[in-house]
């Protein structure tokens, strides 16, 4: 039986194939056009999709596992389990807003992101009154434009926030890859999926389940 | 909803009709709107968040998340009861669906919380779901370990939330600064792994050298279920036991259990055991629920087939389809006479498994499920059925 893995496509993809290679996993398809590509002992499938969407393959079934970093995770709560921490594509998940920006003297704070959950969550976790302003994309746009006093958003260079004139004020929290699994599928393949866990965690050295 | 759903939908509401009567349930229906004021507090201890409505005099409303809370708020002449009830969630935003469940209020004995698994166990049973299995857990197990370990309370909640999440990895790096004994640090870090069958988790709890009131507890329970699971027809090897077994509601406080099928990644049905306040006074009760929209699901991937026939009925043959239907009907199975002239958009559109046309002492047959068409002696055509349905019952 193979085991289904939603993966999200582009740079996770092919440093999670590269690293697993070296344990035996290959693939011929791999620059192809197809979503879906099986390894040559046919034990494993991977699903690309965008990484918004690795919880919902697993969630409802669709997928055994996923692949997906942890800002996408936590705006999901007990859905699915958390079984493994690649410590692979790391990056902060941070607070950011313009340089004269003070995030104690706020007493209302407003907050862009493509994370409603983890933004209510910081709130939460500070005890700050506020609310989250919920945005798909250019999130920047939130500080420069008004809409928000500052901005909940994955900081990789700094770059982006530079360019804009933004600065970090605040690491929320470090994000990695981690391997997600459905609830269900973990019990009725539990086999397959500990074998898995096992030959990659010589290469990725993560937090197994094991 | 399509035909072929709401049809399930009658099929499953039928079956649980039927199991909970046979058990001496009694039907219930339960409000879905009411005054907020008198559930404050219930919502407040449950973690759910339900729809609120402000009416024309300025009262807050409340839409029922989970039918549970509001079966406390009535006054119930029985102990026993089963509901079919619209609910309201949120799920990225507010959804209307059904929820159906079997309670039994006010009693704390094993006896109950075994009788309500069992009819878990029937209720999908009787659905003709297929492989599937009933996991128990229970909450006691999880709190005394943590408890030992006199870890603060933050701590405690984000150990909970990584046990839940089965992530061994990241409680042995939370447990790694705590100056515990190493055994109850492994015992901790090994609750993700405690599920499996019945008998190998209690042997496995039997052979851990940490022992404790609520530990011990549990495995009695555990034990005494057994014994009782073992007097009622079922497979023991579809009842499991999983230690990191959560329910979203908070007001689960025992023995907790969710329903799954392979090949069908949603539970079916949960439930468990709980205390909540009515009129400053707690109440215990036991219970399983279920929302139609995935064990629907559950039943379309795994089930049995639900046979059903079409009868066309035209005003030549209008006598043998009464005859013809009424002989299907009474051996169970569900016809419906349609008032029309078979055509091959018609047979298109009706989803049942057979068309039946009379012409005669004939019938003729449109069977999707073999895909053929055959004409057959009326009197033939019965015993066929009849003896098929005996073949199906014996299988």
């Amino acid at each position: 039986m193979s085991l289904k893995i939603a993966i999200s496509k582009g740079r996770v993809l092919k440093a999670f194939v590269k690293r697993i290679e070296n344990v035996g996993y290959s693939f011929d398809q791999l620059n192809s056009r197809k979503l879906m590509i099986s390894s040559r002992d046919e034990k494993i499938q991977l699903i690309t999709v965008k990484s918004l969407d690795v919880p919902l393959y697993v969630k409802n079934g669709y997928a055994d596992l996923g692949i997906v970093g942890s800002d996408v995770i936590d705006e999901y709560s007990d859905v699915f389990y958390e079984i493994y921490d690649l410590n692979m594509s790391k990056c902060d998940l941070c607070i950011a807003g313009k340089t004269d920006l003070t995030l104690e003297e706020k007493g209302y704070l407003k907050i862009a992101t493509k994370y409603p959950k983890q933004g209510r969550d910081y709130l939460k976790d500070k005890k700050i009154e506020g609310e989250v302003i919920k945005l798909n994309g250019s999130v920047e746009l939130g500080p420069l434009l008004g809409i928000s006093d500052c901005i909940l958003d994955i900081v990789e260079t700094g770059n982006t926030l530079k360019e804009n004139n933004l600065i970090v004020k605040e690491v929320y929290k470090s994000i990695s890859s981690r391997i997600i699994a459905n609830k269900i599928f973990y019990k009725t393949k539990n086999k397959e999926i500990t074998e898995f866990l096992e030959k990659i965690d010589k290469v990725f050295g993560g937090m197994t389940n094991e | 909803m399509n035909y072929k759903a709401l049809e399930k939908l009658n099929f499953v509401d039928k079956q649980l009709t039927k199991l909970a009567e046979q058990h001496g349930y009694q039907k219930i229906f339960p409000k879905s709107i009411d005054n907020y004021a008198g559930f404050k507090e219930d919502y407040k201890a449950s973690n759910l968040t339900p729809f609120k409505l402000i009416d024309r005099e300025g009262e807050i409303n409340i839409l029922h998340e989970d039918p549970t809370i509001s079966l406390f708020q009535a006054e119930l002449k029985t102990d026993k009861l089963f509901y079919l009830t619209k609910v309201f969630s949120w799920d990225s935003k507010y959804k209307e669906n059904l929820k159906g469940g079997l309670e039994i209020l006010g009693s704390e004995s094993d006896i109950s919380d075994v009788e309500i698994i069992v009819l878990s166990y029937k209720f999908l049973e009787s659905l003709g779901v297929e492989n599937f299995y009933v996991e128990i857990g229970h909450s006691d197990y999880i709190q005394e370990l943590l408890t030992m370990a006199g870890m603060e309370k933050p701590l405690m909640q984000k150990i909970n939330d990584q046990i839940h999440k089965k992530n061994s990895g990241m409680i042995r790096k939370y447990l790694k600064e705590l100056s515990i004994d190493e055994n109850l640090k492994q015992q901790i870090a090994d609750i993700p792994k405690m599920f499996g069958s019945i008998d190998e988790v209690v042997q496995r709890l039997e052979t851990n050298c940490i022992e404790g009131k609520k530990i011990s507890e549990v495995k009695r329970k555990l034990k005494t279920m057994v014994q009782l699971f073992k007097k009622y027809d079922l497979e023991l090897s579809k009842i499991k036991i999983d230690f990191s077994l959560t329910n979203k509601y908070s007001y689960y406080n025992g023995i907790i259990f969710k329903a799954y099928t392979n090949n069908y990644g949603k539970k079916l049905l949960q439930g468990g055991r709980y205390t909540l306040n009515k009129n400053q006074k707690e109440i215990n009760g036991v219970g399983f629920g279920f929302n139609l929209r995935e064990i629907l699901g559950g039943i379309k991937m795994n089930g049995r087939k639900m046979r059903d026939y079409t009868i066309m009925v035209s005003n030549a043959n209008v006598e043998q389809s009464i005859v013809l239907a009424e002989k299907l009907r009474k051996m169970g199975y569900t016809v419906k006479k349609m008032e029309d002239k078979l055509n091959f958009e018609l047979i298109q559109r009706i989803k049942s498994d057979y068309i039946l046309e009379v012409d005669k002492k004939m019938v003729k047959v449109i069977d999707s499920i073999r895909d053929q068409v055959f004409k057959k002696d009326i009197i033939n055509y019965v015993d066929d059925v009849r003896r098929n349905k005996m073949m199906e019952s014996i299988h």
